[in-house]
């Protein structure tokens, strides 16, 4: 097989993986079709913003829990609910996923519950990272070899 | 029914052509039975919107950025703003169709909703006002027909389900110039 269709066949197996591992739900397919001549570079933009909110939302979650008295919980639950809104749109699955049963605690006003799930939100969103990251290098990849990026219903 | 003719001093004279044409007054016609011409086109078989003006309000960053690649994908033009504020002083009679994020805290779609009403008092010249929410329960659904939404939409939205939405608006209205 030439350097092109091997890079090809890693890059579907690879997208498929992270399918199959819920990283990423069928949003993150819509994104790959918004991408065309006029706007080749979207899915690596709109992700690089969805990962600097991560960062900024994770920072303010993790600031208001760090009050050990009287965390203001409408603040945590303001930061996770536009963090789901993100990650929805983008297909974030894991991250989305975990943002929900985050709100039930800031609802409960749990402060472990909450922490709890900080940790873990901050994990997927790591992991997500990587994996998108080194998805993006495979298309590098391709094209620097001449060719074009396969598209995976 | 109607007449054209063309009428002139002379030669070199110039002319001038003049039709009478018998047009029906808007409001007192049936919209059904107008003829259903959505500005729509086909583009490699799939129906897009080229031109239309679509305004976005939205304030996650993120999702008013896929919301205007899925826009503009259709060939829509998109302006964005990301508060009721900003939206109410930038929404104009060019813009046929507000798609509003009526889940956020600190945005009061509805309002912004009734306020559009407000500030366009002509029928026709009114954007139609769609909501997006992450949510659909019947409270949101009902306060958004109540507020005069001409559609919700459930998010995330796909490229199928805004084309569809967007085809199935501009059907149920009275025909427009896109620009």
């Amino acid at each position: 097989m030439d350097v092109v269709n091997q890079l090809r066949r890693q890059f579907v197996d690879y997208y498929t993986s992270l399918h199959r591992e819920g990283f990423v739900d069928d949003q993150f397919t819509q994104l790959q079709k918004l991408q065309d001549e006029n706007s080749p570079d979207f899915v690596v933009e709109v992700a690089s913003l969805f990962f600097e909110d991560c960062e900024k939302l994770i920072n303010n979650m993790a600031r208001a829990l760090e009050q050990q008295q009287r965390v203001d919980f409408k603040q945590v639950d303001a930061s996770v609910h536009q963090l789901k809104g993100s990650s929805s749109s983008i297909g974030a699955m894991r991250v989305k996923n975990v943002c929900i049963a985050f709100r039930s605690f800031c609802e409960a006003q749990n402060r472990e519950g909450c922490l709890r799930c900080l940790q873990q939100v901050t994990h997927e969103y790591s992991l997500l990272k990587n994996k998108l990251q080194t998805l993006f290098r495979l298309e590098q990849q391709i094209l620097a070899v001449g060719g074009s990026i396969p598209v995976v219903e | 029914e109607g007449h054209i003719w063309i009428e002139s001093e002379g030669l070199g004279k110039g002319c001038t052509a003049i039709f009478i044409v018998k047009l029906g007054i808007p409001g007192r016609l049936n919209e059904s039975k107008l003829p259903i011409m959505p500005r729509m086109s086909t583009i490699h078989g799939q129906i897009a919107f080229p031109g239309l003006k679509v305004l976005v309000m939205d304030e996650n960053g993120v999702s008013r950025m896929v919301t205007k690649g899925l826009l503009v994908h259709l060939g829509c033009d998109v302006t964005m703003v990301s508060s009721s504020d900003e939206c109410l002083r930038v929404v104009s009679h060019e813009h046929k169709v507000v798609l509003m994020d009526v889940c956020v805290p600190g945005i009061d779609g509805y309002e912004t909703a009734m306020r559009i009403h407000e500030k366009f008092t002509k029928h026709h010249e009114r954007p139609l006002i769609v909501a997006l929410t992450g949510n659909t329960d019947k409270v949101i659904n009902e306060n958004c027909m109540k507020v005069g939404m001409d559609g919700i939409v459930l998010k995330p939205v796909s490229l199928d389900k805004m084309r569809s939405v967007l085809s199935d608006l501009l059907e149920h209205q009275v025909p427009f110039e896109a620009i």
